[in-house]
């Protein structure tokens, strides 16, 4: 047992710096902010139906707290847009990072509930913002934040910007939304597999889901490539082959191989995202956002960060002078 | 174990066991935890998808397209919720009679919605379809109209 419980903080606690905590909420907060966060207006517009059809667990809970037309009002929607855009901005740069980040996760997360409320469910943002959450509960401000600076001028001692500060806090969100992706991969495998079955690679399952979205949604790449049941059955196999095994990326040894083994995997899995858009239109971006979970940030940053400014130190205090006799 | 690494942990375990939940129990209202079940049924020959258009034939003799944007709700719940319901099309194991309510209950929400709108109730829908089908290696497509002409009581709100 005590074995067990030593792995696992070895695992999810190891002693760390922040630094990958740190480009991570930079990274993600700026891509949030500036692309993939929903307009006013399209929140706003949703209040035109006549109510909440399909509320999800988020809304429910406001709404048991709150009522419905207590929530569903263009004061509420506004607010929460802006107070998460206001967090999101402190989120970016850094001050009072950890709460803002928090406040950005749930504003965002809120927001796609309350969009997914009204009857039509998507599963692009999901993971996304589970993990925006997770940040904001661990120590996402302790490295590349004006925390960090204001620590440094507070404590000479401090780290500059943050880089060589300890935790062990560092990792476990990261870890945490690494495998919660894996874990939706394999879902849809299985989902596929139990639903579908063997028939699911017969060719013309592809072909058909190809030909639909290439219609409904106008994508001649998919009409194209429907035509040929051939290149279908290839690509179905590769398919669940991809997302059943996906997993095999959490493996850290043997650490060569397994530098190869991720990064084919993630090849593959950019080549299955972009080629689903192109095909059939479905925009899972935020997954491919969250191959950056596992990219070496503290590699890239280190040589990049000796070129910040680095803020002086505060001068010692003078030396006290001995009192005359 | 530090106090905060246990807390952590028991917020690792719940987080993880959610997702894993979510799977078993197909809740689509549970977000962020939901179960991925894209694209997973498994279909065989023909290749063929349908395409359909709705419109009301008004008593003046103008024709209105009824589009999801007409409706004001997404394109899945126009599609499968309204059209496919007027047209009284079952789905794998439904029974008739629930057919027969759908298909009640859909036209009134369309009927309501034109009567809104246009300020008269229709006298008919028409759903123009065409399917459109892999053949040797070509997508031919066949046109089809259903007319639904609407009796009085259907066209009561």
């Amino acid at each position: 047992m005590k074995r067990l419980v030593q792995a696992w903080e070895a695992y999810w606690f190891p002693t760390t710096s922040a630094v990958r905590l740190g480009v991570l909420r930079i990274v993600f907060v700026a891509l949030q902010l500036a692309w993939l966060m929903d307009p006013l207006s399209l929140q706003l517009s949703f209040l035109e139906a006549d109510g909440f059809s399909h509320p999800q667990a988020p809304i429910r809970a406001l709404v048991a707290i709150f009522g419905e037309e207590a929530i569903r009002t263009p004061a509420v929607i506004a607010g929460l847009w802006w107070g998460t855009v206001i967090a999101g901005l402190f989120a970016l740069v850094g001050l009072f990072a950890q709460p803002m980040m928090l406040l950005f996760g749930v504003g965002c997360l809120l927001q796609i509930a309350h969009r997914y409320s009204y009857g039509e469910v998507h599963h692009v943002e999901a993971l996304f913002l589970v993990t925006l959450v997770l940040m904001g509960l661990s120590p996402c401000g302790k490295a590349l934040s004006l925390d960090a600076v204001l620590r440094r001028r507070r404590d000479s001692l401090a780290s500059p910007w943050g880089l060589d500060a300890p935790t062990t806090h560092g990792m476990w969100a990261i870890r945490l939304a690494q495998w919660l992706l894996c874990i939706a991969y394999f879902e849809a495998f299985l989902s596929k597999i139990t639903v579908g079955g063997l028939h699911w690679m017969n060719g013309y399952t592809l072909q058909n889901y190809l030909l639909q979205d290439g219609i409904w949604r106008d994508r001649p790449l998919g009409l194209w490539l429907c035509q040929s049941r051939l290149l279908c059955i290839g690509l179905a196999v590769w398919t669940l082959w991809l997302e059943g095994t996906f997993f095999v990326v959490m493996f850290d040894r043997p650490r060569r191989v397994m530098r190869w083994v991720r990064t084919m995997y993630f090849f593959f899995g950019l080549c299955l995202h972009i080629g689903i858009y192109l095909t059939q239109a479905a925009p899972f971006f935020e997954f491919m956002i969250l191959y950056l979970l596992w990219a070496p940030w503290e590699k890239l940053i280190r040589p990049a960060a000796s070129s910040l400014p680095r803020d002086p130190a505060p001068s010692p205090p003078p030396p006290l002078q001995p009192l005359a006799a | 174990m530090r106090p905060t690494h246990l807390i952590v942990s028991i917020l690792i375990v719940a987080v993880l066991g959610l997702q894993v939940y979510a799977f078993f129990g197909k809740d689509q209202t549970a977000f962020p935890f939901l179960d991925y079940p894209m694209y997973n049924r498994a279909s065989g020959p023909p290749v063929q998808t349908v395409t359909r258009e709705l419109f009301a034939e008004l008593p003046d003799g103008r024709r209105v397209e009824v589009d999801p944007a007409y409706m004001g709700v997404a394109f899945w719940a126009w599609r499968f919720h309204l059209v496919e319901r007027v047209l009284a099309r079952p789905k794998p194991g439904q029974e008739q009679s629930q057919v027969a309510l759908d298909h009640v209950e859909a036209i009134g929400r369309v009927v309501d919605q034109i009567r809104r709108r246009e300020g008269a109730r229709p006298a008919a829908l028409i759903v123009e379809s065409i399917t459109h089908r892999l053949e040797g290696g070509r997508i031919v497509q066949y046109p089809s109209t259903d007319r639904v002409d609407l009796h009085p009581e259907e066209a009561r709100p």
